[in-house]
């Protein structure tokens, strides 16, 4: 958003270049014109095509590969051709095999296996393609753009390019044209002048879709100058996505550049029919390469680093945990057979408890059930959200610590308590009979029998005993020839916790009963608060009985957030205000009757744990902000009423204190807790070189990473440890991610095996299919009287729509470009599409709908849009995947601030009647205004041409008036109008220059001067007579001015 | 080609890790000629591409590694500790426009007429007493990020990255030193360590102070030293990088024929993500690696 409110300089400038697009059918043919004739001219002086780009840059800094019209051109001269070494930074024989693919197969999609070093490749594969080329004895850049990259793939491959860039020759030096330049352009970066400078100087940049469409249709960049297209993690793009829509734009003008897209995501193709055609056919490319783990290449080179064992532990559950495991089980069984069960129409056979584990399981649920989301029941609606609750719990059963696990179970009951707001019943599962095994198991975890329980977890024994061994092992060599130790889990919670673990290893009295009782006093502690805030809730309730509800509530959201702090937990957010409104008289409490600072004591005493680790590192640790840390110190310094710091006088003091603490650390004393990522553990592992890996938690990503740093690192590989919980929901869903990703490739194969050669023509590409299309409709609604119906009398004109910049992240735009219409963004300030000089729309989807009638932005819009346009437009769409229907929105709304647990079913009811009376408030207040539903962007791409047929075009340059610019001139007009009644004083006798000077100088307007007394006005002119004589005119010259505005009234309403 | 990373202990609660990445074109002059494994003209170009077979990854052994960190101690401390001053931060960070730098020189007379604390030094390059900063200049290449030159036995690009976090590492640090510098008294303060980061522990050697000094407290260690001399080789090498206390302790020990010490590990505070090093030339030595 931030990119496009622009000074006004720089929407000058769109709005002059889009004019010119208006008025030209299209600028960019006529730039292609242009080029034949420059580089002719050019090709006599010394730097030809610093001419060809001069259209709009005074110098150009470096020469791009040029904008070639005909296709001759492109011939290269033989005696130009050269070679050209690159040094390439992949070191793996599989590596090179795919690079040369993919170099070799134009517009290729790549499949390739998860943690295979994509991002290396895909660095190198950039810097070979955006080797410079050499036309008439200059080299010129070439433009290569990156799509879709995250903010790590950027930093990632912008390091590895500058490294590429080391190993390259001295001539291919910074400065050179030879240089690859590496830029990353996101919304906030550049303004329009800046991009257009770095498109021009070329390299490796990596864009925004959003900006790079704009970009291409205002003609910052165009296609012809763009060498190639690399879109990364193409998974996640389908026909209605903005890549799809720059590929098509791009392929339209541009045939010779490359379309090279990349995905290491084979699971989440297959869940479509003949994805790898329909990607094909999405993203135009041509060739399909895919690379599983299993493919023989690559197995030959990793499968063959066998001299180094994994050394597999394999930790079993304790007998708590596998009951509850257990129970879990069968709860989550139970609940996938109701579903199934209740929706027999919906239900799949894949709706299965053996998928239950599957990470996708949830989202493909939800996208069978969300377009009929209406009609399923609310039982079912609840069983869903109870199937995710489940899978939390089990998943937080073996990495969540007793304590933590039981404050979560304890949440989720209090949270299913019957209350005010919800009279509805528990959620299914915990009426099931297993639901109290889960329960009371989890309570023995932390107390059993009244004495404290407070059970480890099996697999921090294992860990601190392998540290041990390490110890033991590193201790044989040399000091600093070892490398570090790096530990790998899944999330930030479980690194916190190993850390614990780790530095509380060596206390001799029982390390872990230290830290859960840690612990312990820190949620009593937190528990204690709770209470009383939930105490001075209730109080004030009293306080406020009639109507207070909402206000207490708010005023108790405050709290609850201040106290909470440091001890968020994901979803359970929400769920503890429910918790503390009941916390008062709950059944839960049993236990935590129990757990008192007392009792935390006499169980210290008793194992022989002291207390000096609380309060040094455990004290404070989970959610701060930088600011709070800072505060937190002073406040310490200042409780110890320490005298200031100037005590030091010199210098030479200050440094020595500093440098006592300096110390290089070696590695072999270094213990890393990384936790998994898509990129950066990968980076990690190679930075760091460490000697030991302890893999915590199994993931099939890490495993094929270490697969290939060892590889790599032949000579000297690293010990590897991997530990899981045998089984254990752990196990399986490690089994089944390989499984499914191994299926997945398969089912990709065989498509690619049975899938049928294509070619096409230029013709082919969809936006001329349907321009076709919608000529030959436009023909039938000829009229045959008049001259026949020939064609001159109706010019045939481009469709124009103009589109507001922000709009380009929906799918809309794109979809009217593919019908054969001219898209042309625009700064906007008023409405989102024109479509004619009359309809002027506002679209919104349901979410935005339902924001921006709370905020109230919605009736500011319409009623500027109703200022300006004959027909102001309301489009309210939905999506293809949604179901047309009010109803879930506003249910699911609901769940979104509710963040969990169960809702009223009622309540989507109201929501969806206020959502009503809304919008006729609306109707109401602007009688003019049209309201289109529209239940997916294909039907609203109808609308809009249905819309459009025989109507006159919109121009842009008004649109881009309407609004913005009118401010300006209307409070220029005001300026002068009070200028010109300022103007009048002059008029009085005795007024000298002086005083007119000072009393302008006093009121800045001439509203203010009215107001004022004649004691005011003395004050200024200091003549008594003169300050009467001017208040007495000011009022007379108010009473003509009233009688003129009575006249003026009509047509000036009208003007506006 | 991935770079190196070390850690740097900066006091008792903090590690500094710093990314070393090394210019291939700088540090080895001559590229040593590889095989070709693959020649393709691409599309839409008229080069003709050779891919050359991957250069060996370089990185620096840990003994130079070491050589290299203690060699910028005092300039890292001085960006640590003085660059984000108020001062500097002033009247040199925000004086800068982007692409622009200045000596860096006329950054250390600047400090030194800013400061109260006082300096006897008059040497024109050093004008503070106690470090030799050899950074001869700082750029500034973008919002927030800034490039410090250094040279002296190694030439070196220093990076930040992100000037906002150093800010935020200098407060915290002054904080801790100016409690270090007055109480004694042990006085805890909290470690922080963000929830939402990679989590580093050191291993150090854990002084037995409560077991070994009753035991034996008297014996000077130097008397048992020369006796040992062929079981003490091992561990020997491993004394030269912990400190003097548990090094006795340790030869102590080493009395019984038994060496019993232990480790302990110490979470750390991490300040990652924002420097980064190029070595543009190295000391010249025998060794290569």
């Amino acid at each position: 958003m931030s990119l496009f409110l622009q000074d006004d300089s720089d929407e000058e400038d769109l709005v002059i270049e889009l004019s010119n697009l208006s008025k030209n059918d299209e600028t960019a043919d006529v730039i292609v014109e242009d080029q034949p004739k420059e580089t002719a001219e050019s090709e006599l002086s010394e730097n030809p095509q610093s001419e060809v780009l001069g259209d709009t840059e005074d110098k150009v800094l470096y020469p791009l590969i040029p904008i070639d019209a005909n296709t001759e051109t492109l011939k290269p001269n033989i005696e130009e051709i050269r070679p050209v070494d690159v040094h390439l930074s992949l070191s793996l024989p599989f590596q090179h095999l795919i690079l040369e693919n993919l170099l070799v197969s134009e517009n290729a999609l790549l499949v390739i296996g998860k943690g295979l070093s994509v991002l290396s490749i895909v660095s190198n594969l950039l810097y070979t393609l955006s080797t410079p080329t050499r036309i008439d004895g200059t080299d010129k850049r070439s433009l290569v753009l990156v799509l879709n990259a995250s903010s790590e793939d950027e930093d990632i491959i912008e390091e590895e390019l500058m490294e590429l860039q080391w190993t390259c020759n001295e001539d291919d030096e910074e400065g050179q044209p030879g240089d690859r330049p590496f830029t990353v352009i996101s919304s906030d970066s550049f303004t329009v002048d800046q991009r257009s400078k770095r498109y021009q100087q070329g390299g490796i940049i990596s864009v925004t879709s959003r900006i790079l469409i704009v970009d291409l249709l205002s003609g910052i960049v165009h296609p012809k100058n763009i060498t190639g297209l690399l879109i990364l993690h193409a998974e996640k793009l389908d026909s209605m996505s903005i890549e799809s829509f720059i590929v098509e734009i791009y392929r339209n003008s541009n045939k010779w550049g490359f379309i090279k897209a990349i995905t290491d995501s084979a699971e989440s193709m297959i869940s479509e029919f003949a994805p790898l055609a329909k990607k094909m056919k999405d993203l135009l490319l041509k060739r399909i390469l895919l690379w599983p783990r299993f493919h023989a290449d690559i197995s030959s080179c990793l499968n063959t680093t066998s001299n180094t064992k994994v050394i597999e532990i394999r930790v079993s559950l304790t007998d708590s945990m596998s009951k509850i495991q257990f129970g879990l089980y069968e709860c989550l069984k139970k609940c996938i057979d109701e579903l199934n069960r209740k929706n027999p129409e919906l239900s799949t056979e894949y709706w299965s408890f053996e998928n239950a584990l599957d990470s996708n399981f949830l989202r493909i649920i939800n996208g069978v059930l969300s377009p009929k989301w209406h009609r399923i029941s609310y039982e079912s609606k609840q069983l869903v959200k109870d199937i995710s609750t489940l899978k939390k719990l089990l998943t937080s059963l073996i990495s969540y610590d007793a304590l933590d696990f039981y404050e979560l179970i304890q949440l989720i009951l209090d949270a299913n308590k019957p209350s005010v707001t919800r009279k509805y019943s528990e959620s299914p599962w915990l009426l099931a009979d297993e639901s109290q095994l889960v329960i009371s198991f989890a309570k023995k975890r932390v107390i059993d029998d009244g004495n404290y329980n407070l059970e480890p977890l099996p697999k921090w024994e294992q860990l601190c005993a392998l540290m041990e061994d390490i110890e033991h092992e590193s201790s044989k060599y040399p000091a600093g020839t070892q490398g570090s130790v790096l530990i790998l889990c899944s999330d930030d919670r479980t690194s916190n916790q190993l850390r614990q673990v780790i530095r509380n290893m060596k206390s001799k009295h029982n390390g872990h009963k230290n830290i859960m009782l840690d612990k312990l006093d820190i949620y009593r502690r937190r528990r204690d608060d709770m209470r009383r805030i939930s105490k001075d809730i209730v109080e004030e309730n009293e306080k406020y009985q009639n109507g207070g509800e909402m206000n207490v509530s708010r005023a108790f959201h405050k709290q609850e957030i201040n106290t909470k702090r440091r001890r968020t937990r994901g979803a359970s957010f929400v769920a503890a205000v429910d918790r503390l409104k009941n916390a008062q008289a709950g059944q839960g409490q049993d236990i935590d009757a129990m757990i008192t600072s007392d009792s935390i004591k006499e169980e210290r005493d008793r194992s022989l744990v002291s207390m000096e680790t609380l309060g040094d590192e455990a004290a404070v640790k989970e959610d701060f902000d930088s600011e709070d840390e800072l505060s937190i110190i002073e406040e310490k310094l200042q409780d110890g009423s320490i005298p200031e710091y100037a005590m030091v006088q010199n210098w030479e003091e200050v440094w020595e204190r500093r440098k006592t603490g300096y110390k290089y650390v070696d590695n072999d004393c270094k213990i890393v807790i990384e936790t998994f990522s898509t990129t950066s553990d990968e980076q990690i592992l190679h930075e760091l070189m460490p000697s030991y890996i302890i893999i915590y938690e199994p993931n099939l990503a890490f495993v094929r990473k270490l697969e290939v740093y060892k590889a790599i690192h032949r000579h000297n590989p690293p010990k590897v440890y991997f530990m899981y919980y045998g089984d254990s929901v752990e196990e399986q869903s490690h089994l089944s991610s390989i499984k499914r990703e191994k299926e997945a490739f398969t089912k990709l194969i065989r498509e690619h095996s049975n899938m049928a050669q294509h070619f096409e023509t230029d013709e082919d590409l969809s936006r001329y299919k349907n321009l076709a299309h919608r000529k030959m409709q436009l023909s039938r609604m000829k009229n045959s009287r008049i001259a026949g119906g020939q064609d001159f009398l109706n010019p045939m004109t481009y469709d124009v729509v103009v589109v507001d910049m922000r709009e380009f992240r929906a799918a809309l735009p794109g979809l009217l470009y593919r019908y054969g219409v001219r898209v042309v963004p625009c700064m906007l300030t008023i409405g989102d599409y024109v479509i004619t000089p009359d309809i002027c729309i506002e679209r919104k989807s349901i979410a935005d709908l339902i924001g921006s009638f709370k905020n109230g932005r919605l009736d500011k819009q319409i009623r500027s849009l109703s200022r300006f346009y004959k027909y102001p437009t309301l489009l309210i769409e939905f999506d293809d995947s949604q179901s047309f229907s009010l109803e879930p929105f506003s249910e699911r709304n609901v769940y979104a601030s509710a963040a969990s647990s169960t809702v009223h079913p009622i309540s989507g009811k109201l929501m969806q009647e206020e959502i009503q009376r809304e919008l006729s408030h609306l109707v109401m207040k602007y009688p003019s205004l049209k309201i289109v539903w529209s239940s997916s962007p294909l039907q609203t791409v109808n609308i809009f041409l249905d819309l459009k047929t025989n109507r006159e075009q919109p121009d842009p340059v008004k649109c881009v008036q309407f609004g913005s610019t009118k401010k300006q001139t209307g409070k220029n007009k005001k300026d002068t109008e009070s200028n010109n009644k300022f103007k009048n004083l002059l008029t009085i006798p005795g007024l000298s220059n002086v005083d007119y000077y000072n009393i302008k100088k006093r009121y800045k307007r001439y509203a203010d001067l009215l107001n004022a007394s004649v004691e005011d006005l003395k004050n200024i002119v200091t003549d008594p007579d003169l300050s009467e004589r001017i208040q007495l005119s000011l009022q007379r010259q108010e009473l003509l001015d009233s009688v003129e505005s009575d006249d003026d009234s009509d047509p000036k309403t009208l003007n506006t | 080609m991935v770079p190196t990373s070390a850690l740097i202990q900066i006091n008792s609660k903090c590690v500094l890790s710093v990314r070393v990445f090394i210019n291939r074109n700088k540090v080895l002059k001559s590229i040593t000629n590889s095989d070709t494994i693959f020649e393709a003209p691409i599309l839409s170009n008229n080069s003709i591409i050779r891919l050359k077979t991957p250069a060996i990854r370089l990185h620096l052994s840990n003994e130079d590694m070491k050589f290299l960190l203690n060699e910028i101690r005092d300039s890292l401390l001085f960006m640590l500790y003085e660059l984000c001053s108020p001062i500097l931060e002033e009247k040199v960070l925000n004086k800068l426009k982007i692409d622009t730098f200045m000596d860096f020189a006329d950054v250390l007379e600047i400090l030194k007429k800013g400061s109260s604390l006082e300096t006897r030094s008059t040497d024109v390059y050093n004008p503070i007493d106690g470090i030799d900063v050899h950074i001869t200049s700082i750029e500034r290449t973008g919002k927030k990020s800034y490039k410090l030159h250094f040279s002296h036995n190694w030439r070196l690009d220093i990076l930040i990255e992100n000037i906002d976090k150093l800010h935020h590492w200098r407060k915290l640090l002054t904080l801790l030193d100016s409690v270090q510098s007055v109480s004694n008294t042990g006085q805890s303060i909290p470690l922080f360590i963000p929830f939402k980061s990679t989590n580093v522990l050191v291993r150090s050697i854990k002084p037995l102070e409560s077991d070994t000094n009753s035991s034996k407290s008297e014996d000077p260690p130097i008397l048992i030293e020369p006796e040992d001399d062929g079981l003490g080789q091992v561990p020997r090498d491993e004394i030269e990088m912990v400190d003097q206390d548990p090094n006795d302790i340790k030869l102590d020990t080493k009395d019984d024929k038994k060496p019993i010490f232990d480790y302990q590990y110490k979470g750390m505070r991490l300040f990652d993500k924002c420097i980064k090093i190029h070595v543009l030339g190295r000391p010249k030595r025998g060794k290569k690696n």
